[in-house]
Formats: C-alpha cells, sequence, structure tokens
C-alpha cells in the first residue's frame, strides 16, 4: 500500500489543523506518528481514513482518492478512542458485524485476541472499564487485518501489561500478515521499537520523516566541561541544554566529525546518544 | 466469489434493528389495544382497532427513529462503509420498514377483531379521521399537530390496498423527515438543525394537502384554494417532495465529516 500526500491543509474555521503538508507512506511497515497533543495526528489520520475531506491539497492511496471509494475504504481500518458509553451490544455481536465488511477479519484471532485481553464477548460493551474498552478497540485493529491499519493512541486506556501485550501481538501478527500500521501517540518511550519509520508533526506540519535508525542517529548528546563541549557544538543544531557547575550536557540534532569526536575523547567528554523520547520532547518542545 | 454489496450489508443491517426496535412497538401497541378492549369487555363503549391505533402512533414512531437514524452513519464510515452505501441502505431499510409495518398491523389487527368478537361483542370504531379535520377551525399549531396525529387515512374496509399503501407511505415520510432534521443537525449545528425543523413542517404540511387532494380526501380549510390542484399532478408533486428530502438528506450526507 502506498500514501502519497501533497500539501495538504486542513482548516476548522479559522483554525488551521494541517498546514501544507506533504508526505509519502509506502510499504508494510509500521509508522509511528508521534506529535503533541493538538499537533495535527487526529486530524491527518481522519483524512487518510476518508472520515474528512481536507480544506485543499491532495490525498492518494494507491493512486485513487479514497473518499467515498469503497474499494479503498474497506482497506483503511482507523481505530480511535471511541466512545462506547451507549453501546449496549456485546462484543461478540460487533466483531460479527465488522466480519461483514472487513474482507480480511480472522473471527478466530478475534477470539483469540479477546481471551488474550480477557474480554468477556457476551457482556454489553459500556459495562467494560475504560481499559477493556481499549482492548476491544486493538482487537478489532489487529484481527481486521486491514491492509492499512491505524490506531490512533486507542491503547492509551490500556494498563501497562495489556499494552505489552499489545506490542507484542502487533510484532507477532505483524511478521505474519505484513500491511502498514500507522501508530499515533505522544508516549514514545515505550513504543520506540515497534517502529520502522518515525513522522513527527507540530502544529500541523511535518516536522520530519524518517526510518527510526537515521532518525536516532542524528542525535547526539554531549556531556563534559562546558568550554570543550561548546566548541564541538558551536555552529551545530542544539535542541536541549542543561548546565551544571561547569559540566554541561547538551544535544544536538546534527552529526559530529571524526575530529570532533577524537577531540571529546581526548578531553573525557562523553558522547551518548538520546532516546526516541528524549529527541521527540527537544524538537517539538523547541517550536513552542 | 462476488461479494454482496456494501448498501446491501447496510440494509439488512439496519433493517434488522429496526425491525426488533418495531416488533417492541408493534407489542407495546398490541398490549396497550388489548388493555382497551378488555376495558371495554367490562365497561362497555368502543374501542379502536389496532390497525387504526398503530396507525396514528406509527408516524411518531418513525419520525423518532429516523432522528436516530443518523448515528448509524459514523457507526458504518468506521466499518469502511461509503457514506453513499450507508445512504442507500438506510433508505432502502427504511422503505422495507415501511411496508412491513402496516401489513404486519393488518394482518395483527384482523387476527385480534377476529379473536375478540369470538369471545365478546365489542365495538371497534370507525371513525373517519378526515371528517375530524373536516371540522377542524384552524390555528397554523392546531393544524399541525392534527396533520401530524391524523394523517390522510382510508380504511382498509374501504380498499386495503391503497390503506396500506397510504399507511407506508406516511410513515416513510416521517422517517425521512426525522433522518433530514437529525443529519443537518449532525452536519451543519443547532442554527442550521432549527431551519432544518422549519423546512419540515413546510413539507409536512405540503406533504399532508398533497396526499389528501390526491385521494379525494377533505383539506384543512387553510389550504383549500389548493383542492382544484388535478389529483395526478399532486400525486406526482407528493412524490416529488419526498423525492426532494431524500435528495437533501444526501446531499448533506455527501461529504459529511465523521465526529470523532
Amino acid at each position: 500500500m502506498n500514501i502519497t500526500i501533497k500539501n495538504l491543509t486542513l482548516s476548522y474555521g479559522k483554525e488551521t489543523a494541517l498546514n501544507n503538508v506533504s508526505l509519502e507512506l509506502d510499504g508494510p511497515k509500521i509508522y509511528g506518528l508521534l506529535g503533541r497533543n493538538g499537533a495535527g495526528k487526529t486530524s491527518l489520520l481522519s483524512i487518510i481514513a476518508s472520515f474528512r475531506e481536507a480544506t485543499s491539497g491532495s490525498i492518494t492511496i494507491n493512486g485513487e482518492d479514497p473518499f467515498e471509494n469503497e474499494h479503498i475504504m474497506q482497506q483503511v481500518a482507523f481505530l480511535y478512542d471511541k466512545n462506547y458509553q451507549d453501546e449496549s451490544e456485546n462484543i461478540k455481536t460487533i466483531l460479527q458485524e465488522i466480519q461483514l465488511y472487513r474482507p480480511n477479519f480472522d473471527m478466530d484471532y478475534a477470539n483469540y485476541l479477546c481471551d488474550l485481553f480477557k474480554l468477556d464477548q457476551k457482556k454489553p460493551v459500556k459495562k467494560f472499564s475504560k481499559g477493556k474498552q481499549s482492548a476491544l478497540n486493538v482487537t478489532i485493529g489487529l484481527a481486521s487485518r486491514a491492509p492499512i491499519t491505524i490506531f490512533d493512541e486507542v491503547y492509551l486506556g490500556m494498563d501497562a501489561p495489556s499494552r505489552d501485550l499489545f506490542y507484542k501481538e502487533l510484532l507477532k501478527d505483524q511478521e505474519q500478515h505484513p500491511r502498514m500500521i500507522i501508530l499515533s501517540t505522544h508516549l514514545v518511550s515505550e513504543m520506540d521499537f515497534l517502529f520502522d519509520e518515525v513522522v513527527i508533526l507540530n502544529n500541523g506540519k511535518i516536522f520530519m520523516k524518517d526510518d527510526y535508525e537515521t532518525f536516532i542517529s542524528r542525535g547526539v548528546t554531549i556531556t563534559g566541561k562546558r568550554k570543550i563541549v561548546d566548541k564541538i557544538v558551536e555552529n551545530k543544531q542544539q535542541i536541549d541544554r542543561q548546565q551544571l557547575g561547569d559540566t554541561v550536557s547538551v544535544t544536538i540534532y546534527d552529526a559530529i566529525s571524526d575530529e570532533e569526536r577524537a577531540l571529546a575523547i581526548d578531553h573525557g567528554v562523553e558522547i551518548s546518544s538520546p532516546t526516541l523520547h528524549q529527541l521527540f520532547i527537544h524538537l517539538t518542545k523547541e517550536e513552542v | 466469489m462476488k461479494q454482496t454489496p456494501a448498501f446491501m450489508k447496510v440494509t439488512k443491517g439496519m433493517f434488522s434493528v429496526q425491525f426488533s426496535w418495531t416488533m417492541w412497538f408493534l407489542a407495546i401497541m398490541l398490549g396497550v389495544n388489548i388493555l382497551n378492549i378488555i376495558k371495554v369487555i367490562y365497561q362497555g363503549g368502543g374501542v379502536d382497532d389496532y390497525y387504526l391505533s398503530v396507525y396514528i402512533a406509527a408516524n411518531i414512531y418513525m419520525f423518532i427513529i429516523g432522528l436516530i437514524a443518523v448515528y448509524f452513519l459514523p457507526h458504518f464510515v468506521d466499518k469502511g462503509v461509503t457514506r453513499k452505501a450507508a445512504f442507500k441502505g438506510t433508505i432502502l431499510a427504511a422503505g422495507g420498514l415501511s411496508v412491513v409495518i402496516p401489513i404486519l398491523s393488518y394482518v395483527l389487527s384482523a387476527i385480534v377483531t377476529f379473536i375478540v368478537k369470538m369471545i365478546a361483542d365489542v365495538n371497534f370504531h370507525i371513525p373517519n379521521l378526515n371528517e375530524v379535520i373536516f371540522k377542524a377551525e384552524g390555528h397554523i399549531i392546531g393544524d399541525l399537530i392534527q396533520i401530524i396525529v391524523l394523517s390522510p387515512y382510508v380504511e382498509p374496509q374501504t380498499s386495503w390496498l391503497i390503506s396500506i399503501l397510504l399507511f407506508s407511505f406516511n410513515i416513510f415520510i416521517y422517517y425521512v423527515i426525522g433522518l433530514f432534521i437529525s443529519v443537518s443537525f449532525y452536519r451543519f449545528g443547532p442554527t442550521i438543525g432549527l431551519g432544518a425543523i422549519g423546512l419540515s413542517v413546510i413539507f409536512l404540511i405540503l406533504e399532508d394537502t398533497l396526499l389528501r387532494i390526491s385521494l379525494h380526501l377533505p383539506v384543512f380549510k387553510r389550504f383549500a384554494m389548493f383542492e382544484n390542484l388535478p389529483y395526478l399532478i399532486a400525486i406526482l408533486l407528493t412524490i416529488a417532495v419526498v423525492v426532494l428530502i431524500i435528495g437533501l438528506i444526501r446531499l448533506i450526507t455527501k461529504r459529511a465529516p465523521i465526529k470523532i
């Protein structure tokens, strides 16, 4: 599957949620869509899922406009933090209905996931806790096996052990049934190992898109004597700076040369890689 | 293997959900009717037959389920169904329901009347709803309430086919009016939603008057000037108004954003 977005803008009245976004997602990979609250993640995903149209710009999925396109829409599953407080149906009925509309839906797998997350299939969904309702969303998303599966922070209601189960199950099923999975989150630290590629959205714009390893390798944290560190980071894009006495720790989003690396080693300056979580925080903080 | 078109699945789904609600509605109406019959057996007097009771109540019932039907739009889009398929399925299911309700109430009414007449001497009203209209001296609000409560009526004894067709048509109009109002609120919010209610009142008055002219039934005095409209034109206009409302629903939902 291929999603190509060109110059996409979405406005709600005077408010611009997405501003001239261009992006290409391609192939059966797990994409991490990162962004702070209000960055435009859900707006972008809503357009991919044909929940709404953009104000301007274009989006194609496998070369076709997805909006009101029956063939494309049934291949895109969009799971979000749905309000189930009025849902009196039980899980069994809900899953049976989804099976009617999702061509790749696997009921056996859905049953397995219900057991895994301890979901009582005969109980009305509105009686479930928030965490169990989130687990239901995750179950629907995985078992639908849609070629494009979008999870928009559905896992936030789940407790840590359930989230861990989900991550493992996601990787396992992705290996057996590769598809494009988009995981939107602002909880980066515990999910970074899932991502093949990372897209950061900030203030309605694509801040960066890269594969995980390349992105991570662009961040460098240099810690040591202020004088040496400042010499190394001079003229580089500094995204964070901490200081304690004469010791500073500077994170740059830039490359350092071999000479600079040698200089650091000679003076006992430590060079390390920041985590995706740290990079995300520093990069998006700068924009505010 | 050829896949069933999505709109057919929606039709089936919408019909079965709404039919299950309808069974409750018909059962409650039957319960009320039986209680009234028992009361009449002991206290004397007359009682409306089941068909007439449902005829009067079904308008409001269909209006309400039409209002609720908008919540199925996000439900289907959520499953990868297009708005077009959801729209088609919803309208077809409403059509199916509008045919089934009159037939079921006609059959149930015949059974109830048959059983009751075997065990007791009960006088079933055959009221002429149209005469009530005839007598009415209209205030517009009063007229409107009467339009809703007392739809154009042809007794099944006169012609069961016309009666059932008219019943179907009436309740279908109320469903689409309910849906029209709710999709207007859903898409545009309260201001235009309220405007849609106003427009719906006009549609209802128009439909009621045109139907009465088509069936040579008495027309509200307020609209007496239209009485000379040829009935064939009235029939065509009646259908045109329904098509217009359905067209507006499609126009409103065609590109409607799904709220999450």
